[in-house]
């Protein structure tokens, strides 16, 4: 086992596209770290070149205290797990989970072997301690009885289970998984989910996982890495990228519904501050407004000159906006909103334009005077599609924006 | 039956038929007595006899007994000569045609090296040129070599590739997912390793086409052996069917000549027969699917 060190490093394509800029990432020995973000991210790339299967333009990377930017693919002590398996099928699954093995061996030569007594005996030995390898791989993987069939004669969950297997046998210092999921239904997705964490936790090994399912990437990392254009936007375990989304695009991408993102402006008002929510695209049209504290006004405001309005974008939670049962009147009430101050929390008048069941929760999509919003409700709410709905947007728990391209996070 | 497969299976009986009956026509042609036999062929007698009126199995005999220059030195010598020269000469062609052409087929799929397009742009502008346009060229550079009268000019160039079997190869296996190439030299394969342990036993319904369509060009080639073999101990089977027809010209022994031809047919027969499944394994199964 080993950690990984990524030190600025590039892949720039001939053609000049810059898939992966500048990447940092430490990755510790033993930790499940992944790669998470939209096809084309760079993700992939990353892995690729930690891979060894993709040159790096610049940059240095470490596997252990060894830099490997020059080290071929099979001498990184790497093994990696594809999206499409790559089992060979022409091959048994026994003879696919020992393939990693043959180059290994030490005593390969029969004709040695038929020359000195001691050679064959130590080749025997090692062909044993080979098969004892992929029988405890075939076991753990709980794949025993598939060994004797071609890979043509298993089903996904089964071909995925060997591709994990051929990983396995090899003992590698790192885990690469290059999508291993995604070509599983979504029942069987979660069971590898699962089980790929126990792995994980049995063997100890340091994993590095891609993936464009942020669920997935949640469920599985101690630590992801969010992606976008080439370039990591946030670092961190999963509960601090959810809590705190370093930008609108990492708070956009991380959770189930999408986090709402309302396009605005934030201005001073005497001695305090207003969010100004933007209808649509439209910059004049304002669908509604809210106060904002003093200290949370002057933390937007001080990132523009003289206290001009800046474009701002408000991020809310879909269990952070709530639908009222009639009568309700919003302040106080059921989900812990009266810890908050009275004036973060605003109630809207909307349209509920459809709704998600679930059985245990729903999901509710809202029109608030041209702005869209999702709530998430753990409650039935027996209201009709189509109808008027009171909403309550708790505040307290806002994440504000930056209303430019990268959307940083404003505390 | 079904009544809607009848009429496709009459069409395909009728083909059959039509296609078989020359060979059918060279088999009882073969049993005949040289007199009938004659008959047959200049007409006069009973040209489309569907079976001899006393088959004359013997005549098989004595065709392999007559065939090629040592006949001295006892039943069907050189038959077996002829027959051993063949053997020889086909088997390396075909094994260095599959083992040349895959080879390059997959360098010019997978490896990716300055003037590939190019390259492989010019191998395929050889398959315009006639080979009879190349014949003294070649004769005289392999006399240069001193290979006359070895099997050397017939059997080294196939191990230089063939165009057009580098084309099939090269088609079939850039349709390889590219996982698999990566899987490999993860795995701790070369170039080489991958191309022996990984490509070629995937190309499998390729090498059957290869093999196949080489062995029977090969078995029955007959410029190359009567240019460049000119002993006749070196004959092959090709060349020695020839020596027969020079020497039994005259058509009262056409029956001997049917004889051989068939005898000399037979193992492009058994060949195809035993390839035939890998055609349709080839074309059924998705062997390339990860």
């Amino acid at each position: 086992m080993a950690n990984v060190s990524l030190k600025q490093v590039s892949k720039v394509y001939p053609g000049g596209v810059r898939a992966v800029d500048a990447v940092d990432l430490e990755i510790a020995d033993g930790e499940f770290v992944v790669l998470v973000g939209p096809s084309g991210c760079g993700k992939s790339t990353t892995l690729r070149m930690i891979a060894g299967l993709e040159e790096i333009t610049s940059g240095t990377i470490r596997i252990g205290d060894r830099v490997v930017n020059d080290v071929a693919a099979r001498d990184r002590d790497i093994a990696m797990v594809f999206q499409s398996y790559a089992l060979y099928p022409h091959l048994t699954v026994r003879q696919n989970l020992e393939f990693p093995l043959l180059r290994r061996r030490r005593h390969a030569s029969r004709l040695r072997a038929l020359l000195s007594p001691a050679y064959a005996k130590a080749r025997r030995e090692e062909i044993a301690a080979h098969r004892e390898r992929v029988d405890a791989a075939a076991k753990v993987l709980e794949i025993e009885s598939l060994l004797s069939r071609k890979p043509k004669a298993l089903s996904g969950g089964q071909r995925q289970r060997v591709a994990l297997g051929r990983a396995l046998v090899r003992d590698p210092a790192v885990f690469l998984l290059d999508e291993p999921l995604s070509n599983l239904d979504a029942r069987l997705r979660l069971e590898m989910r699962a089980e790929l964490r126990m792995l994980h936790r049995r063997t100890g090994g340091t994993m590095v996982h891609v993936t464009h399912d942020q669920e997935e990437a949640m469920t599985l990392g101690d630590r992801l890495v969010v992606m976008k254009d080439g370039v990591i936007r946030q670092t961190g375990t999963p509960i601090e990228i959810y809590e705190r989304p370093a930008d609108s695009f990492v708070a956009g991408f991380i959770g189930t519904p999408a986090m709402n993102l309302v396009e605005g402006l934030v201005q001073a008002t005497g001695g305090n501050g207003e969010f100004v929510a933007r209808r649509g695209r439209d910059e004049q049209s304002v669908a509604w407004r809210f106060p904002m504290s003093a200290t949370r006004a002057d933390a937007v405001l001080a990132g523009s000159t003289g206290r001009a309005p800046r474009p701002t974008t408000l991020g809310l939670r879909p269990d952070a906006v709530r639908v009222l049962a009639s009568g309700e009147t919003g302040d106080g009430g059921a989900t812990g909103a009266s810890e908050s101050p009275a004036s973060e929390a605003l109630v809207l008048d909307a349209t509920l334009e459809a709704v998600e069941r679930y059985g245990d929760r729903m999901d509710l999509v809202l029109d608030a005077n041209g702005v869209r919003l999702v709530s998430r409700s753990n409650v039935p709410v027996e209201v009709a599609e189509g109808s008027m709905v009171r909403v309550s947007l708790d505040l307290s728990k806002a994440h504000l924006f930056a209303g430019d391209g990268l959307g940083a996070r404003i505390d | 039956m079904r009544f809607r497969t009848l009429p496709p299976l009459l069409l395909l009986a009728v083909a059959s038929a039509i296609t078989l009956f020359p060979l059918w026509w060279m088999f009882v042609v073969s049993l005949e007595t040289p007199a009938n036999a004659g008959a047959a062929i200049v007409g006069g007698g009973d040209v489309l006899k569907l079976w001899p009126e006393v088959p004359q199995w013997g005549n098989y005999a004595e065709a392999i007994e007559e065939m090629g220059s040592r006949k001295a030195d006892g039943w069907g010598e050189g038959f077996k000569d002829a027959l051993a020269n063949s053997t020889v000469i086909t088997v390396l062609v075909t094994v260095g045609t599959i083992l040349s052409s895959s080879l390059v087929g997959f360098a010019f799929a997978r490896v990716r090296f300055r003037g590939r397009r190019g390259l492989f742009l010019l191998m395929l502008a050889t398959m315009m040129l006639p080979p009879q346009v190349t014949m003294i060229p070649l004769f005289l550079l392999f006399r240069s070599l001193g290979w006359i009268d070895t099997i050397l000019p017939l059997v080294v160039p196939a191990f230089f590739g063939s165009a057009f079997f580098v084309f099939m190869y090269r088609q079939f296996i850039a349709q390889v997912p590219e996982a698999l190439v990566e899987a490999a030299r993860i795995d701790g394969l070369g170039w080489l390793g991958i191309w022996w342990r990984i490509m070629l036993p995937l190309c499998r319904p390729v090498t059957a086409i290869v093999a196949v369509f080489t062995f029977i060009w090969t078995w029955n080639d007959f410029l190359g052996p009567l240019i460049y073999l000119q002993r006749e101990e070196s004959m092959t089977l090709a060349v020695a069917l020839n020596g027969f027809r020079n020497q039994y010209g005259n058509l009262e022994r056409v029956h001997l000549l049917m004889a051989a031809s068939l005898v000399t047919m037979i193992p492009c027969v058994l060949l195809f027969l035993g390839a035939q499944k890998q055609f349709i394994e080839g074309i059924g199964s998705g062997a390339v699917k990860g």
